[in-house]
């Protein structure tokens, strides 16, 4: 469908508990879910009374997920799978995101979840970056207490874990 | 918990921004994480950054990529960095280390050049210059490892912790090097980096910089603390060991190598330079010195250490040997140098500030087309800065780590003229300055005199010596051809 469809134009979303928000196509488009559906069906249709569902997001979490799209609605979007293992390797995130990753760990969890749903590649990346730095330096205990894990190992395999791990022991 | 409720592609690429260390605490956490944290996909990675040279679709000699990265864990910077470079007597030394994926094998050889071309012709353009002809083979010297790690010889060190005040990272490594010539010992060591307070105080010193390596005319992000002597061995231990996995410096090494004599003495070409006298002389030395020293950690520690030698080796920034459109001649070289045979260096071409066409004095003519215009431009910032030959290998004139020749400038103000005679036809011609020095490299001898740079092509450089009167050629190495096994 050759229509014109100016960045400004609106697109409504509604959460999985009734919250409508308006929201710019160009942001929105960030979700390679939606910008696809969009495509699809031209937007016409779209309206405040006929919303697109975003089923699974409550709404702090798609306001959350707008915000990011926000701040980042003209980013270059980027060659898919261009980069190497050296660039997924490095954990930085530029501060605004490192701010705006500044959440609970519920409502961290949930961001992962709603931009993998919503195809959002680079906020995924951010949020699983986020949780990697969480990781990062701690002993396996430290990681526990981080994430509420319990340690279902018995004395046995702790002992060989131990052992197998010994190469990786700072000392 | 949120983490282990998420779904298992979503904890894969979480982990996957992690290093091999937090891998491994991970999979200490818990049944649930333990199953993602051992996952080769998540192992290959981590060895196949390494080893940029070849393709790990293998686990090789081990059961699984995990096995693997541990095996050679503390070495993995090796066959990531590939090329080092010692401070060996003046000559030095160039290794390149390879990994071998069929055999899991990290290894390294001496790069070494020769010239069969001896001829040499007069210059066109000047009668009493005579051009020496160069046509260099370079190959590894693959039947003699300096350095070998198979994946089984540290699994049989009997284990860190079982002995008291034993670390990982301070420890000497012995090698099990296949072509062992009889009673020949090789431990590996990792260093730690001098401070920059320290090292600034060793460049004061000058040359030779109080056997601090690399000399700090390489660039390098940090320097160590070599040692040429065995009387300077002892005072090396324990305060320049690394003994935590940060202190560990991932861009040099050293390897301690001796001989030992068990019982009769061994026959004299193994003897060194030194000869027999030499021999005796060290042997001496170290009857001396053995217990001052204390146990260095290794295989068979009970002959008597003959020619003991501790050698150090650095690499280089992999972005100074990377040729770019704007600075094509970075690369690693090999160069003539007459009787002391090929040598190798780095062309170091150090970046210079962004600048405008107008900055760099050109204006598009009306004339110009697009693709003239554009190849002035380039022109314009391909002829720019400064460019230096620095000795990775030397000889005793000028050693390894010194300037072999400087061009201060390629643009304007270093052209002499694009030459015109037969052999350089369309060849950019700059002012440059040759390094000399008495043989030993002995202090206030050294001197730059006036050379020119021939800037025959991204490939080929020459040099014209002008007071010796003669040109000699230096060629690009490709090192990337030589590091699948």
């Amino acid at each position: 469908m050759a229509e014109a469809k100016p960045a400004s134009q609106k697109i409504w979303l509604v959460s999985n508990d009734n919250a409508t928000m308006e929201v710019d196509r160009a942001v929105v488009e960030r979700s390679m879910l939606l910008k696809n559906m969009l495509e699809d069906l031209g937007g016409a249709d779209v309206s405040p009374e006929n919303p697109i569902p975003i089923p699974n997001v409550n709404e702090a979490v798609l306001r959350k997920v707008v915000e990011w799209c926000e701040h980042h609605r003209n980013d270059p979007v980027a060659a898919p799978d261009d980069e190497s293992d050296a660039r997924k390797k490095t954990t930085d995130i530029e501060e605004w995101d490192q701010k705006f990753m500044q959440v609970d760990q519920e409502m961290l969890f949930e961001i992962i979840l709603a931009s993998n749903f919503l195809d959002i590649k680079p906020l995924l990346d951010v949020g699983c970056k986020t949780v990697a730095n969480m990781i990062k330096g701690k002993s396996p205990e430290e990681i526990r207490k981080t994430f509420n894990i319990t340690n279902d190992f018995s004395a046995e395999e702790e002992e060989q874990i131990r052992r197998e791990n010994e190469w990786a022991e700072d000392r | 918990p949120p983490l282990l409720a998420t779904p298992p592609e979503i904890i894969d690429t979480i982990l996957s921004h992690l290093s091999a260390y937090d891998l491994a605490s991970v999979s200490a956490t818990c049944h649930a994480l333990r199953q993602h944290a051992l996952s080769d996909l998540l192992w290959q990675p981590l060895v196949q950054q390494n080893v940029p040279a070849v393709q790990v679709t293998s686990t090789g000699a081990c059961k699984s990529y995990r096995e693997l990265y541990a095996a050679h864990d503390r070495l993995w910077f090796l066959p990531k960095y590939k090329i080092w470079f010692c401070d060996r007597d003046l000559t030095g030394k160039l290794i390149l280390v390879r990994y071998d994926p069929r055999r899991s094998c990290i290894e390294g050889y001496q790069l070494v050049a020769v010239s069969n071309q001896s001829t040499f012709e007069h210059w066109s353009a000047d009668h009493d210059v005579i051009i020496h002809g160069f046509e260099p083979v370079v190959r590894l010297h693959l039947d003699k490892p300096v350095l070998q790690f198979r994946v089984r010889d540290r699994q049989e060190d009997g284990g860190f912790s079982s002995r008291p005040g034993a670390n990982r990272f301070a420890d000497e490594m012995p090698m099990v090097l296949d072509e062992r010539l009889g009673g020949m010992f090789s431990n590996f060591m990792l260093t730690k980096p001098l401070s920059s307070e320290e090292a600034d105080q060793r460049v004061e010193l000058g040359y030779p910089y109080g056997n601090m390596w690399p000399s700090p005319v390489i660039p390098a992000n940090h320097y160590v603390s070599g040692a040429q002597t065995p009387r300077s061995l002892a005072s090396l231990t324990p305060r320049d060991r690394p003994r935590t996995r940060s202190q560990v410096s991932d861009q040099t090494f050293c390897i301690r190598q001796w001989m030992e004599l068990t019982g009769t003495p061994g026959p004299l070409r193994f003897m060194g330079q030194g000869g027999l006298a030499g021999a005796l002389q060290a042997l001496v030395e170290e009857i001396v010195e053995e217990e001052a020293a204390g146990a260095g950690a290794g295989a068979g520690g009970l002959g008597v250490h003959i020619g003991e030698e501790l050698i150090t080796y650095s690499t280089l920034d992999p972005a100074l040997y990377t040729p770019t459109r704007e600075k094509p001649w970075r690369g690693i070289w090999v160069g003539d140098y007459s009787a002391h045979g090929c040598e190798f260096l780095l062309i170091h071409q150090p970046d210079d500030p962004p600048a405008t066409d107008a900055e760099l004095g050109i204006f598009r003519d009306e004339n110009d087309s697009d693709e003239e215009w554009e190849q002035k431009r380039l022109d314009a910032r391909v002829y720019r800065g400064r460019l230096e030959g620095i000795k990775l290998t030397g000889d005793p004139n000028i050693p390894r780590g010194e300037y072999t020749f400087v061009a201060n400038d390629l643009g304007p103000d270093g052209y002499v003229r694009t030459a015109t005679d037969t052999q350089f036809s369309g060849a950019r011609i700059v002012k440059s300055e040759g390094h000399i020095a008495a043989t030993g490299f002995l202090r206030a001898t050294d001197k730059y005199i006036e050379s020119q740079l021939i800037l025959i092509s991204p490939n080929k450089l020459a040099q014209h010596w002008v007071g010796f009167g003669h040109i000699s050629f230096l060629e690009r190495v490709n090192i990337d051809q030589l590091l699948v096994p």
